[in-house]
């Protein structure tokens, strides 16, 4: 769905960072920044909410942590009871590992997963570019044309050392 | 590079001097009382606390070479804390010294009479003999204290002025396998050969492991407190403490791997002289056994998992703490069981009032010699040309 952004074009990260602060101040939303690496600050500066990411880790590793664990209790002593070294059956040392590592392969495969998930990264996605300097040393900011007063914030961006503000109808939804 | 930076630079005075002195002579009077109930009680007190604080002040060592071959700019604003860590090895390594004089109370294999009708022991001789026990000491110590003093006097060029980047990662290099490879013959040596029938070959990352924990509580530690004190304005903030968390939560992890990693090949093997090692500890010790997998993993890897844990430092000093008890514990646990009942000494009778009150007084020391160093010099590392970048950590 096409709609118009104010574009901002930044030269160095800094000013960006700055920039940044000083639109959120001013309670304007902004849609998204496109940086060539990551701004260290950018995140908490443009307020974006913590990722449930390691949430979504945590939950995955206990589900294999309880699911290799039960599953090694059910086969040792209900399904297929095997003297192992004149052990109990019950042998948690043993389960361990085993649990471990299912905890970890869970977790770790999930994250990933959802990592993709939560940044709808897909097998042949289209990045989007706005100016493809943004891939290499420009930072470019969009901000929602209808959330903010155009010529005020053109003028507090180019304030903040933006090179260029325009406003350009783009699909940047996906 | 220097950096003009205004901070109040550590003066060790006052209630912290009165305290750590008070606490040596705290220290004193209860070591005096344990030699005077029990002499083999009182030298495996010696032995472990003094060994204890030896692998808290190398485990400053290992984490300036660590940090210094991987150019690290993180460390740079508490550098300070692990340099002054190393000053105490000269004074480790005279505690040290003095365990000569209780050989005979707690290792076995000094008995020369018991070796020579052991067929075990008698083919262990040319490793375990007292006089090449003394020499690897000294050589052991010989490499830490050069490596540590090799740091520090490198820091010490940087302050004034030159670039010697390139050598602190050499020597950092060298540094690094001197202490892989005698941070294990220490710990076999002063450790494991209490038992010198029986052996494990991870024992000594076991131990390096939980020193460099021990270590690292001592850091953050002395990092919030000298924080809470009003030094470090403006030099240290959420993300350093997260770091310092996670190595921590890192560290206590890895110590529960190889502590497993012992355990179960010696419970899943089932053979008989393996186990005694843990049949022993199981029997008499069970409490103090799992306590010390509770302390040392269980409790820092729950209260440490979240990220606002990590950035807390009311949770990081408990966890710190919890940590530096653990560790006591832990070398307590590998040395005082088998000498307790080869001596007939009922296991709880080492264990209590006493050897917390020994140990805080070899805190004492520890804390008052780490601290006359950590006044000697600025505060932060000025002349460290990463130490803007390191005050400035970003996630």
């Amino acid at each position: 769905m096409k709609k118009d952004y104010v574009i901002a074009t930044f030269e160095c990260d800094e000013k960006v960072l700055h920039a940044t602060e000083k639109v959120v101040a001013k309670n304007i939303d902004i849609y998204d920044i496109y940086t060539p690496f990551p701004v260290h600050g950018l995140d908490e500066a443009m307020g974006i909410k913590r990722s449930i990411l390691p949430y979504v880790t945590l939950l995955a590793g206990l589900t294999g942590m309880i699911l290799a664990f039960s599953f090694q209790m059910w086969v040792f002593n209900i399904s297929w009871p095997v003297n192992f070294g004149g052990k109990p059956f019950m042998s948690v040392p043993s389960f361990l590992p085993i649990t471990f590592e299912f905890t970890v392969l869970l977790g770790a495969h999930t994250t990933v997963a959802a990592f993709l998930a939560i940044n709808k990264l897909f097998p042949g996605k289209q990045p989007t570019i706005i100016d493809p300097a943004q891939t290499e040393d420009k930072f470019i900011m969009a901000i929602d044309k209808e959330k903010a007063n155009v010529d005020d914030l053109t003028n507090l961006l180019k304030e903040q050392g933006a090179v260029q503000v325009e406003v350009q109808n783009l699909d940047l939804s996906i | 590079m220097s950096t003009n930076l205004d901070v109040k630079n550590f003066e060790f005075k006052g209630g912290l001097r009165t305290t750590s002195l008070v606490l040596i002579a705290v220290g004193i009077i209860a070591m005096i009382c344990g030699f005077l109930t029990n002499k083999t009680v009182g030298w495996v007190d010696f032995i472990v606390t003094s060994v204890y604080f030896v692998t808290v002040a190398v485990s400053g060592v290992f984490f300036l070479a660590v940090t210094g071959v991987l150019q690290a700019s993180w460390i740079t604003p508490y550098k300070r804390i692990p340099e002054a860590m190393t000053k105490f090895l000269p004074y480790g390594f005279a505690l040290m010294l003095l365990t000569y004089f209780g050989l005979h109370s707690v290792y076995e294999w000094t008995h020369t009479d018991i070796v020579m009708n052991d067929p075990i022991l008698v083919q262990k001789i040319a490793w375990l003999n007292e006089p090449f026990y003394m020499i690897r000491m000294v050589l052991i110590f010989a490499a830490w204290i050069f490596v540590g003093r090799r740091l520090l006097s490198l820091s010490k060029k940087q302050d004034e002025g030159h670039d010697v980047s390139q050598k602190i990662v050499s020597s950092s290099a060298i540094g690094l396998i001197l202490f892989g490879a005698t941070i294990c013959i220490a710990s076999f040596d002063w450790l494991m050969s209490v038992e010198p029938h029986w052996f494990s070959t991870i024992y000594g990352v076991n131990v390096f492991s939980g020193s460099f924990v021990a270590g690292m509580s001592f850091i953050c530690l002395a990092t919030i407190k000298l924080r809470e004190w009003g030094y470090l304005k403006g030099i240290i903030n959420d993300n350093h403490f997260h770091d310092m968390g996670k190595w921590m939560f890192g560290f206590s992890t890895f110590w529960a791997y190889t502590w497993l990693s012992q355990f179960l090949l010696i419970w899943y093997a089932n053979i008989p002289e393996e186990t005694e090692y843990y049949v022993l500890r199981l029997d008499h010790w069970n409490f103090q056994f799992f306590l010390n997998v509770v302390l040392n993993w269980l409790a820092p890897f729950l209260l440490l998992l979240s990220r606002p844990a990590k950035r807390n430092t009311k949770r990081l000093k408990l966890v710190a703490c919890i940590l530096l008890v653990g560790h006591f514990l832990d070398l307590y646990l590998m040395v005082a069981p088998k000498v307790f009942e080869h001596h007939g000494i009922h296991h709880l009778s080492g264990f209590g009032a006493l050897q917390a009150l020994q140990w805080l007084g070899f805190a004492g020391l520890f804390l008052f010699v780490v601290g006359t160093a950590f006044s000697k010099r600025d505060i932060v590392a000025k002349g460290d040309p990463q130490l803007l970048e390191g005050i400035d950590l970003h996630q």
